[in-house]
C-alpha cells in the first residue's frame, strides 16, 4: 500500500487492497472500496476538472456529493460524483474537460479574458446578427459542454432492465444519521414498519468520520439497536431524490427505481457546510473542513502537506487539531472570531504544541496560487494583508440545513419557494409535524448537538408512527 | 433578483390601458402599443413577469403547420423572430439552428408530406428530409423513430428568460409600467364597458383591459362576465446536465408526442405530453411525467441512458378545445381583450404586433382574424394536425 498511499496513513479495518486504475489512461492505483477521488487525492492528483464558461481548474471540495467539482467520466458515464463512488479494479477515470488535458488546458486562460465575457455579455453580442451569434455559440457550446454523452454500450447497459420498484411503508426516515437512527429506532419501537434510508455506503452521517469520541459511542449503541429491530428495513446507498405530486418518493439506488408511498415522513438529512466568500476560493485546494475530515478519518488520506484552517467556529480548531494529529502541518488557524468557544479552548493547547498559529478577527481576502492553492491572503484595513504559504485551506464556516425535499414538498403548487410556516414550530418541538405528515429531526431541523438530533428525532419517530 | 423592466412606482389611480398578466404576451403587447404611440399602459403580474408559461416552457420556434390559420400566424412570428434581438436591442438567444418534426412511420410522414403544397402556397420556408436526410441531421437518434421529417432550416428555438427580459427592457424604455406582485382581483364593467380594475384592494381605472393572464385566463375573464370554455392543463420538461454539443435542431416527434432541444450550454431539454388530459390548478412535478420523458428520450436518443436529470418542472397552460389562442375583442364588454388560450404562447409573442395594431385601428388584422373568440361559441373550430400534444383525434 505504502507504494501507492505517500501518506502512510491507515484505516482500522481489514487489509485494503491495492487495485489498478486508469485516469485518462494513465496507470494508477487506488484502494478498492475508497472514493475514486480519494484515490486520486492520494496520488497527487489535484485538479479533476475544469469549470463550465471560464474552464478554471476544479478539484475535490465537499466529498460529500453536494457540489459539482468531482464531477468526472467513469466508466463511460458522465457526470459521476467521484467522491462518493467507490473505486473498483480496472476502473476507467477520464476528466471531461480541458485540451489536451484539464491539468494542461490550453483554453485555462479564459478566466483571464473574462473582461471580454463578463457576467450577462451574451445579451448583448451578436443582438444585430442572429446568423453570426448561432456561429459564435456553436463555438461556445464546444467550449461549455461538460461531458460527451455516455459510450454507446454503457448506455445500453443502463437503459436495458426496466428495474422497478413499488414500496408502501408506515414511516420513511430519510438519513441515517444521529438523528435519523434515532427516529427510525423510536418509530419502530411504537409499531411502526420503518423504512430507512441513506445515500451513503454507510450510517452513522458525519459522525463517521468526526466528532467526540462519547459521541460517536452514541452512535454506535444507535447502529447496535437498529440492526437488531426488525421492523425496520434499512437500504443505503438509495438515495430519495425527490418528491412528486402523486405524494410519492422516487429512490434511486444501483438497483433502480423505487416509487415509495409512505404513511409519514420524517426528514433527517442533515445539513451542507458553507463556503466562504473570498477571491479564488474556488482554487483546487480550498476544501470544506468537514470534507478534510471525511478524506482525513474516513478513508485515511491526508488533504495535502502544509493546511491553514480559515473558521469562523470552533469546528475549524478542532479540525486543525486533527490534522496534526494525522501529522498534516497546519500552518495557521485564521479565525473571523475574536474569542472562541469552549471545543477551541479544549484543543487551543495542541495547536500551540503543533506550532499552529492562531489569528483572531482574521479575515481572508484571496487563495493565491494558479492550478492549485498555493497561499492565503489575508486582509488589512481592506487591502491585501500577509500572505500564508499553503497548499490546502480547509473553510469551517457554519451549516445550512439540507431540507430540498422538504421545500418540494411545502412549496408544491405555489409559484413562491418559502419555507413552510411549521417549520420554526417544528424546529422547537420535533414533536410537532412542518407540513401535513411530515417530521424533520436533526441538523436539518436545526439542531446543534448530537445529543438535540437523538432526542429530536426520538421524538419525531414516535409522532410519525402515530400518524 | 431584479428583473429588467420592472418598476418599483406605486400604482397609478388611471391608466389608458391595462394589461393582466405580465408573461411574454402582456410584456410585449405592451411594448408593441407604446411603439404605436399609446401611453398610459400598466403591465401587471400577480407574482413576478416570466413567473407562469413564459418561464416554463420548451422554447421552440418554428411556422409549418398544416392549416392556414396557424401557419400564417406563426410564419408572421418566425419572420420577425430573426429581426428580434436588433430590435429590442438585446440578444434574446434565438438560435436559428432549424426545426424538425419527425415521422417515425409512412403514416405520419405522409401527413407531413401533405403539408407541403400549402406552405409553398403561402410562401412558407419548408422542406421535405427523407429518412437519410433526417438521421443525417440528428445523427444521435434512434433511426427507427426517423422514417423522414418535415425542416425548416430558418426555425429554432431561444433562451425564454432572454426573450421576456428582452421585450421588457425595450417596453420599460417605451415608457410601459411593469408591475410584479400585483394581481387584478376585479374587473369594473358598468353598462357593457370596463371602467377598471381592482388590484391589492384598490381601485384603478381603466378604458381597456387586456386578458393575457395565460393559466389563469378563465378567472380573469370571468371577473368581466366573459366564459371562456377552456381548460387548464399541466405541462412538464425535463433538463439534464451540460453535454457537448449532439443535437442541433429544434425537434419534435409526433410518435413520442414530444419536443426537444439541446441548449447552447450543453443542456437537453425536452417535454412529453404523457396523457390527453391532465387538468391541474397547481405546479407540481410528477413522478409518472418524468418516467414518461425519461424513457422516451432514451428512447429517441439511446445514449442519453444514464445521463443526469439536474430539473424538472412544470407549467400551467388555459388551453381552448382546439388549442388555437384566442385573440381580439371580447364580445358583449367594450374594452376587454383577450390574448389567451395560448400553447404556443411563446412562439407566438411577436405576433403581439398583430394584436396592438387591431386595438389602435379598431379592426382585426386578418391574420389573427380568424382566432376570435367567436369561433369557440359557435363550434367554428381550428383544424390543426401537427402539433406534438395528444389531440381529441389522437385519444
Amino acid at each position: 500500500v505504502s507504494a501507492i498511499d505517500p501518506h502512510g496513513l491507515r484505516l482500522p479495518g481489514g487489509t485494503p487492497r491495492v487495485v489498478p486504475f486508469t485516469l485518462d489512461g494513465r496507470e494508477m492505483a487506488g484502494v478498492e472500496g475508497e472514493p475514486i477521488a480519494a484515490a486520486l487525492h492520494a496520488q497527487g492528483v489535484r485538479v479533476l476538472g475544469r469549470s463550465f464558461k471560464y474552464r478554471r481548474p476544479r478539484g475535490l471540495h465537499c466529498v460529500a456529493d453536494a457540489c459539482p467539482n468531482c464531477s468526472m467520466r467513469v466508466n463511460g458515464l458522465p457526470g459521476v460524483a467521484t467522491c462518493s463512488i467507490p473505486l473498483s479494479a480496472g476502473d476507467r477515470v477520464e476528466r471531461q474537460k480541458g485540451a489536451p488535458s484539464a491539468e494542461h488546458d490550453v483554453l485555462g486562460g479564459m478566466d483571464r479574458l473574462s473582461a471580454f465575457t463578463p457576467v450577462g455579455f451574451q445579451y448583448r453580442r451578436f443582438r444585430r446578427s442572429p446568423r453570426l451569434f448561432h456561429q459564435w455559440e456553436r463555438v461556445l457550446a464546444r467550449l461549455a459542454g461538460a461531458g460527451r454523452l455516455p459510450d454507446p454500450d454503457v448506455a445500453r447497459a443502463v437503459a436495458a432492465p426496466a428495474r422497478f420498484e413499488a414500496l408502501h411503508t408506515d414511516v420513511a426516515v430519510i438519513g441515517a444519521g444521529a438523528a435519523g437512527l434515532s427516529a427510525a429506532l423510536a418509530a419502530a419501537r411504537a409499531g411502526a414498519r420503518v423504512l430507512l434510508l441513506e445515500r451513503r455506503d454507510h450510517t452513522g452521517g458525519w459522525l463517521r468520520a468526526g466528532g467526540m469520541p462519547a459521541e460517536r459511542m452514541v452512535l454506535a449503541d444507535l447502529e447496535r439497536d437498529v440492526a437488531a429491530e426488525p421492523r425496520i428495513e434499512r437500504r443505503t446507498e438509495s438515495t430519495a431524490a425527490g418528491w412528486y405530486a402523486e405524494d410519492v418518493l422516487a429512490v434511486t439506488s444501483a438497483r433502480g427505481l423505487v416509487e415509495l408511498r409512505a404513511g409519514a415522513v420524517v426528514l433527517a438529512t442533515g445539513a451542507h457546510e458553507r463556503p466562504l466568500a473570498f477571491a479564488d476560493n474556488d482554487r483546487p485546494g480550498v476544501m470544506l473542513a468537514g470534507g478534510v475530515e471525511r478524506l482525513l478519518r474516513g478513508h485515511g488520506v491526508r488533504p495535502g502537506h502544509r493546511v491553514v484552517v480559515v473558521t469562523a467556529e470552533d469546528y475549524g480548531h478542532v479540525v486543525a487539531a486533527d490534522l496534526l494529529a494525522h501529522g498534516v502541518t497546519v500552518a495557521a488557524v485564521a479565525d473571523a472570531r475574536g474569542v472562541g468557544g469552549d471545543a477551541a479552548a479544549a484543543v487551543a493547547g495542541a495547536l500551540h504544541d503543533g506550532g499552529v498559529e492562531l489569528l483572531a478577527d482574521a479575515r481572508v481576502r484571496a487563495a493565491s496560487g494558479r492550478a492549485t492553492v498555493r497561499g492565503v491572503v489575508l486582509e488589512r484595513d481592506g487591502r491585501p494583508g500577509r500572505e500564508i504559504a499553503c497548499d490546502t485551506i480547509a473553510v469551517a464556516n457554519g451549516r445550512r440545513p439540507a431540507r430540498e425535499l422538504l421545500l418540494q414538498r411545502a412549496a408544491s403548487g405555489g409559484l413562491q419557494l418559502a419555507l413552510p410556516a411549521g417549520l420554526h414550530a417544528a424546529a422547537a418541538d420535533p414533536a410537532r409535524a412542518v407540513v401535513d405528515g411530515w417530521w424533520v429531526a436533526g441538523a436539518a431541523g436545526g439542531a446543534a448537538t448530537v445529543e438535540e438530533a437523538v432526542r429530536g428525532g426520538g421524538a419525531a419517530g414516535a409522532a410519525a408512527a402515530a400518524r | 433578483v431584479p428583473i429588467p423592466g420592472v418598476t418599483d412606482r406605486p400604482l397609478r389611480d388611471r391608466y389608458d390601458v391595462v394589461i393582466v398578466g405580465g408573461g411574454i404576451q402582456g410584456i410585449a403587447l405592451g411594448y408593441e402599443l407604446a411603439k404605436l404611440g399609446v401611453t398610459g399602459i400598466a403591465v401587471l403580474d400577480a407574482a413576478w413577469p416570466g413567473a407562469g408559461a413564459s418561464g416554463r416552457n420548451g422554447e421552440m420556434i418554428r411556422s409549418a403547420f398544416s392549416s392556414v390559420e396557424w401557419c400564417r400566424l406563426f410564419d408572421h412570428c418566425l419572420t420577425r423572430w430573426h429581426g428580434l434581438s436588433a430590435e429590442l436591442d438585446f440578444n434574446t438567444l434565438f438560435t436559428p439552428a432549424g426545426y424538425a418534426v419527425l415521422a417515425a412511420d409512412e403514416q405520419e410522414a405522409q401527413s407531413l408530406r401533405d403539408q407541403l403544397p400549402r406552405h409553398r402556397e403561402l410562401g412558407l420556408r419548408s422542406e421535405w428530409l427523407d429518412a437519410a436526410g433526417a438521421r443525417a441531421m440528428i445523427p444521435a437518434a434512434a433511426p427507427e423513430l426517423v422514417q423522414g421529417a418535415l425542416w425548416q432550416d430558418h426555425g429554432g428555438f431561444a433562451h425564454h428568460d432572454a426573450v421576456l427580459w428582452g421585450y421588457a427592457r425595450a417596453a420599460a424604455r417605451a415608457g410601459v409600467e411593469i408591475h410584479a406582485d400585483a394581481a387584478v382581483e376585479a374587473i369594473a364593467v358598468s353598462a357593457g364597458r370596463v371602467e377598471g380594475v381592482t388590484v391589492r384592494g384598490r381601485r384603478i381605472a381603466t378604458p381597456l383591459v387586456v386578458n393575457a393572464a395565460g393559466a389563469f385566463a378563465r378567472e380573469v375573464a370571468a371577473m368581466a362576465g366573459v366564459a371562456l370554455p377552456t381548460q387548464r392543463l399541466l405541462l412538464e420538461i425535463l433538463v439534464t446536465e451540460s453535454l457537448q454539443p449532439f443535437l442541433r435542431p429544434a425537434v419534435a416527434s409526433l410518435a413520442l408526442m414530444g419536443y426537444c432541444h439541446q441548449t447552447s450550454r450543453g443542456e437537453f431539454v425536452g417535454g412529453t405530453e404523457w396523457k390527453a388530459e391532465h387538468p391541474s390548478d397547481e405546479i407540481g412535478v410528477t413522478l409518472e411525467g418524468l418516467r414518461d420523458m425519461a424513457s422516451k428520450w432514451v428512447r429517441l436518443f439511446p445514449q442519453l441512458a444514464g445521463v443526469r436529470v439536474v430539473r424538472h418542472w412544470s407549467g400551467l397552460v388555459d388551453q381552448t378545445p382546439d388549442l388555437a389562442p384566442v385573440l381580439g375583442p371580447a364580445p358583449g364588454v367594450e374594452g376587454f381583450v383577450l390574448d389567451c388560450g395560448w400553447i404556443y404562447g411563446f412562439m407566438g409573442a411577436p405576433a403581439a404586433e398583430l394584436l396592438a395594431r387591431s386595438i389602435v385601428d379598431g379592426r382585426l388584422d386578418p391574420i389573427i382574424e380568424p382566432f376570435a373568440v367567436d369561433r369557440l361559441y359557435e363550434g367554428r373550430l381550428i383544424e390543426e394536425g401537427a402539433l406534438a400534444v395528444p389531440t381529441e383525434a389522437t385519444t
